[in-house]
C-alpha cells in the first residue's frame, strides 16, 4: 500500500495573502513547528515580513515548537516592530507559550512571556 | 573546516548497535500497565544519543528517524502520552529499521526508504494523534510536568538526589550562562530541554540574550543565535546542574558558578568555604569552562581560576566527544574494545611459552643432580605462571553469554505473539562467560531449541487451561559452569515430547523396527535423525531448514553434546554441554611409530589391550572389535597416516576406544604417552586441511603432533571399507 508521505504540519499561508480585498495574511503554525520545518516557515516570514499591517500568527494549534522556530519568530517579530509594523498574535496554545517562556523569550506582547 | 570523521564512524557504529540493543532490551522490559520511567528515559537516551552521533556524521536519514522516535519518545516521558502495547510494538519496529539503517549505512548500501518511510509516518501520525486517553486525563497545559510521572533524565537525578548531591539546604545561587555554537540544534538538542530541567531543581531566573539574532533575512534556520544568563537557586551541587548540559557538551560554551555571597556547597565541607567563594568571585565574568573542566565544585580553586585557553571555545577536538553517547546509555561495564586478532596473537604468544617451558623441562630430566634441582624449582614456577598467563587471556576472549540471551526476550515476544500463546521467558546465568567463537556458534542452536519451546513444547492458552495450567508457559533459559564446561539449559512447562508419536513417525519412516523397544533415551535421540518431525505442519517459526541434527552437529563441532529430558504434560530439557574454548583441548598423546597424536579427551571412551580373541575380520570390512556386546570397526592409525608402526599385531600395542558423532570405534595404536592440554593450532592456516584432522599442536620436544578429529576419522574409515 503506497503512503504519502505526511507533510509535516507546517503552515499554509492563504491564497490571500496576494489579495489585497481579502483578510489579513494568517500563518498557521500548525501543531509541530521545529528545525524541519525552519527554512519553510522562514520563507513564509519573508513573504509577509514587509506586508502592511496586520500580519497575524496563529500558534492556536501548537503541540511542540522548538528554540530554531521561535528564533525565527522572535526575529520576525523584532524586525516588523523596527520597521513599525505589528504581529497580531492569535490566542497561542498552552504549549507555545511553555515553550516560549521556558526560554524567557517574549513574544505576541505579554502573551507568550508569562509564566 | 574539513574534519576527519570517518575515522569515528566505526565508533559510531559499534555504539549504535550496542545502543539499540540496549533500547530493545528496555523496550522489551516496558510494562504498558506499569510503565516505569526510568525506563523510559534511558530508552529516550539511547534514541537521543543515536540522533546527536547520526547528525555529528551527516547520516541524515537516522538523524531524521531518531528525530520522530525522539518525539514520541518524549511524549511518553512527559506523561503527555501513555505507553500502550501498541506503541511498544512500533518503537520495538523502530530498533529493527534503525538497524537496518545503521547496518545499510556502514556497508555504505542504499537504506531501504520505503520501510523507513512508512514507519516514520505511522510514528508521525502517534504524535499528531496529540495525547492519548489515558494521558489526557491530566490537564493539557500542565506545562513542564512535576518531577511525577516521568521526569526527564536531569530531573529524573534530581528526584533521586543522595545526601551528598545536595548542597547547603538553604540553597546557593548559580549563575549559568549558556551559548549554544552553531551546531546545537542541528545535533538535536534544544536549549528549551535544559532550560526545562534546569526549572526543575529550583527557582530559575532566565535572561535571554537576544542580540546576536540577525535580521530575519539572514537567519540560518538551523543555528541558534540567543544565549542565556540565568541564575539558579537550588539546593543542588554543579554536578548536578552539569548533568543538564550532559548531552550539549562540546557544543556550547557553559560557565556555572555560585554566586558570590551565596552558601556555596558543601560538596567539600572544609574551612574553604570562603576562599571558594572569593575564588569564584574572582573569576571574570567573561571566562567561560567548558562543562568538562567544571566538573569539580568551586571548593577546588584551581578549575575555576585557570581555565585553559583551549577550553575557552567549542574546539573540533571537543565537538567530536558528542558523538560518543553518555556512557549510561550503553553499559556501566568497565570495558575496553579489543581486536581479535590482537588477543589471538597474544594467545599465539602464550602458546609459544608453553612450548618453550616444556622444552627446557626435557633438558632439566637429565644432567647433574644439584643444579638441575634448582633449574627444576624454577621451571615449576615457570609453568605456574605461564598456566594463569594462560588462563587470563584466555578469559580476556570471554564474553558473558547474555550476548546470545539478548535476543530471545525480543524473539520469543514476537513468536509467541504470532502464534496467539502467552510466553513468559526466564532467563538465568546470563553473566556466565564463554569464548567468544563458542558464543558465536552457540546463537543458532539456541534460536532453533527456544524456537522449538515456543512453538511445539508450550501449549496454546485453551489446552493449557485445559491440562489444569496456568495459561501462561513459561520458557527458561538457563547458562551456568559445570566443571571444566559450560551447560545451557533451553526448558519449557508445555506438552514434553511425545514418545509415542516419535516412536510411530520412527517406524513409519523405517527408523527402528515395528518390534522394538527403545529407552527414553533412545527414542529422544530419534528427534536428532536428519528430516525427522513430528509436526504435522511446519509453520514458518519452525520449518526454517534448520534441523535438530544440524543443531547437534553444530554443538559437536563445538566439542560439546546436548541431552534431553521430558516428561509428559510437564515440559521438556535440552542441556548443552559445551567447553569453555576452542583453542586450547584436553588430549590424549598417543604414539604411532615415531609420531605423536592428540586424541581429544572428551571423544575418548576408554583404552585397553586387546586379545587375539576379541577381533574378526570381515571380508572387505575390515577388523571388528567385540566390546562390550558391541562390534567396533578397528582404525589403524598407521594406515590411515601412512607411518610404520612398532608392531602390526593388536595384542601387542593398544586400542583406544573413542567415538565421533555418535558412532564409536577402536584406534589402533602403539602406546599412550599422557593427558595433557594442547594449544590448537590451525593446519588449515599453515598448511592445509587434512581429512580426520583438527589441528596441530607442538609438544615439548618442539615435533609437531596432529590433533584427531574423530568424526573425520570415522567418515574418512567408512569411506574407505566401502572403497
Amino acid at each position: 500500500m503506497a503512503r504519502a508521505r505526511k507533510s509535516s504540519a507546517v503552515a499554509r499561508i492563504p491564497d490571500s495573502a496576494a489579495a489585497p480585498a481579502m483578510p489579513e495574511p494568517v500563518i498557521d503554525l500548525g501543531k509541530t513547528c521545529g528545525i524541519r520545518e525552519g527554512a519553510s516557515l522562514k520563507q513564509q516570514l519573508l513573504a509577509v515580513l514587509e506586508a502592511a499591517d496586520p500580519v497575524a500568527i496563529d500558534p492556536t494549534a501548537i503541540e511542540r515548537i522548538d528554540t530554531a522556530a521561535l528564533q525565527l519568530l522572535f526575529a520576525f517579530e523584532r524586525d516588523r516592530a523596527a520597521a513599525g509594523r505589528s504581529v497580531a498574535w492569535r490566542a497561542p496554545s498552552a504549549a507555545f507559550a511553555q515553550a516560549a517562556a521556558t526560554l524567557g523569550l517574549r513574544l505576541g506582547g505579554n502573551a507568550a512571556a508569562a509564566q | 573546516m574539513a574534519l576527519e570523521m570517518s575515522q569515528f564512524h566505526e565508533a559510531f557504529f559499534e555504539e549504535g548497535f550496542e545502543s539499540l540493543d540496549a533500547m530493545e532490551q528496555g523496550l522489551l522490559k516496558l510494562d504498558p500497565n506499569a510503565p516505569n520511567s526510568e525506563t523510559i528515559n534511558s530508552v529516550f537516551r539511547v534514541a537521543h544519543s543515536l540522533k546527536g552521533g547520526s547528525g555529528m556524521f551527516g547520516f541524515t536519514e537516522i538523524t531524521s528517524f531518531t528525530h520522530t522516535l525522539e518525539t514520541l519518545l518524549d511524549e511518553l516521558r512527559s506523561g503527555r502520552k501513555a505507553v500502550s502495547s501498541g506503541i511498544v510494538d512500533l518503537l520495538l519496529k523502530s530498533t529493527d529499521v534503525l538497524r537496518g539503517m545503521l547496518q545499510a549505512t556502514q556497508r555504505k548500501t542504499p537504506i531501504d526508504q520505503q520501510v523507513v518511510a512508512d514507519l516514520q509516518f505511522d510514528l508521525e501520525q502517534l504524535v499528531a494523534q496529540g495525547p492519548s486517553a489515558a494521558a489526557a486525563s491530566q490537564p493539557a497545559p500542565q506545562p513542564e510536568p512535576e518531577p511525577e510521572p516521568s521526569p526527564p533524565p536531569a530531573a529524573a537525578a534530581a528526584a533521586e538526589l543522595k545526601p551528598e548531591q545536595l548542597a547547603h539546604p538553604a540553597g546557593t545561587t548559580w549563575r549559568i550562562e549558556l551559548k549554544p555554537n552553531e551546531r546545537l540544534l542541528v545535533l538535536g538538542n534544544d536549549p528549551q530541554r535544559m532550560l526545562a530541567e534546569l526549572a526543575e531543581l529550583g527557582d530559575l531566573e532566565r535572561h535571554v540574550d537576544t542580540a546576536a539574532v540577525p535580521a530575519l533575512a539572514d537567519i540560518d534556520p538551523e543555528v541558534c543565535y540567543l544565549s542565556w544568563r540565568l541564575e539558579l537557586n537550588s539546593q543542588v551541587t554543579q554536578e548536578v546542574i552539569r548533568s543538564v548540559f550532559e548531552w550539549a557538551e562540546g557544543d556550547c560554551e557553559l560557565l556555572i558558578e555560585a554566586q558570590p555571597g551565596s552558601v556555596a556547597p558543601a560538596a567539600e565541607p572544609e574551612v574553604r568555604l570562603p576562599a571558594a567563594a572569593e575564588a569564584a568571585a574572582a573569576v571574570p565574568a567573561a571566562v567561560r569552562e567548558p562543562p568538562a573542566a567544571s566538573a569539580e565544585p568551586p571548593g577546588a580553586l584551581p578549575a575555576g581560576a585557570a581555565p585553559s585557553a583551549e577550553a575557552r571555545s567549542a574546539s573540533p577536538a571537543r565537538a567530536e566527544t558528542a558523538a560518543e553517547p553518555p556512557k549510561s546509555a550503553t553499559s556501566d561495564s568497565n570495558s575496553i574494545r579489543v581486536s581479535i586478532e590482537k588477543i589471538d596473537e597474544l594467545m599465539n604468544t602464550v602458546g609459544e611459552i608453553v612450548i618453550t617451558q616444556s622444552m627446557l623441562m626435557q633438558f632439566a630430566q637429565g644432567g647433574d643432580a644439584a643444579s638441575l634441582d634448582r633449574l627444576r624449582t624454577g621451571l615449576g614456577q615457570l609453568e605456574r605462571n605461564v598456566r594463569e598467563l594462560q588462563d587470563t587471556v584466555m578469559r580476556v576472549r570471554m564474553l558473558p553469554i547474555s550476548f546470545v540471551f539478548s535476543r530471545f526476550p525480543r524473539m520469543v515476544r514476537d513468536l509467541a505473539q504470532k502464534l496467539g500463546k502467552q510466553i513468559e521467558l526466564k532467563m538465568t546465568g546470563e553473566q556466565t562467560e564463554l569464548d567468544k567463537t563458542v558464543l558465536e556458534k552457540i546463537g543458532d542452536p539456541l534460536v532453533h531449541l527456544v524456537r522449538n519451546s515456543v512453538d511445539h513444547g508450550v501449549e496454546a492458552p485453551a489446552a493449557r487451561l485445559a491440562a489444569g495450567k496456568s495459561a501462561h508457559g513459561t520458557v527458561y533459559l538457563d547458562a551456568s559452569h559445570r566443571g571444566g564446561n559450560i551447560a545451557v539449559e533451553v526448558s519449557d512447562d508445555g506438552a514434553g515430547l511425545d514418545k509415542d508419536r516419535i516412536q510411530a513417525k520412527a517406524r513409519e519412516r523405517g527408523l527402528i523396527g515395528a518390534g522394538d523397544v527403545l529407552s527414553d533415551e533412545q527414542i529422544y535421540e530419534l528427534i536428532f535423525l536428519p528430516g525427522f518431525s513430528t509436526a504435522e505442519k511446519t509453520t514458518d517459526v519452525s520449518g526454517r531448514g534448520v534441523g535438530m541434527d544440524v543443531v547437534r552437529r553444530n554443538i559437536k563441532s563445538l566439542g560439546g553434546k546436548i541431552n534431553i529430558s521430558s516428561e509428559r504434560g510437564r515440559g521438556s530439557r535440552f542441556v548443552i554441554t559445551l567447553p569453555l574454548t576452542l583453542a586450547i583441548v584436553d588430549g590424549q598423546s598417543v604414539t604411532v611409530g615415531s609420531e605423536s597424536y592428540i586424541v581429544p579427551l572428551i571423544s575418548i571412551i576408554e583404552s585397553l589391550q586387546v586379545k587375539p580373541a576379541q577381533v574378526n575380520s570381515l571380508s572387505g570390512r575390515g577388523e571388528v572389535l567385540s566390546f562390550r556386546g558391541d562390534y567396533l570397526p578397528i582404525i589403524r592409525l598407521h594406515e590411515v597416516f601412512g607411518v610404520e608402526p612398532r608392531t602390526r599385531m593388536l595384542h601387542e600395542g593398544l586400542v583406544v576406544v573413542a567415538e565421533g558423532d555418535g558412532r564409536r570405534v577402536g584406534l589402533f595404536v602403539d602406546d599412550l604417552l599422557g593427558q595433557q592440554q594442547v594449544v590448537i593450532k590451525s593446519l588449515e592456516t599453515n598448511y592445509g586441511h587434512v581429512e580426520g584432522v583438527s589441528g596441530a599442536t607442538i609438544l615439548g620436544d618442539g615435533s609437531v603432533a596432529l590433533i584427531l578429529d574423530l568424526p573425520g576419522l570415522i567418515r574418512d574409515a567408512s569411506t574407505r571399507a566401502a572403497a
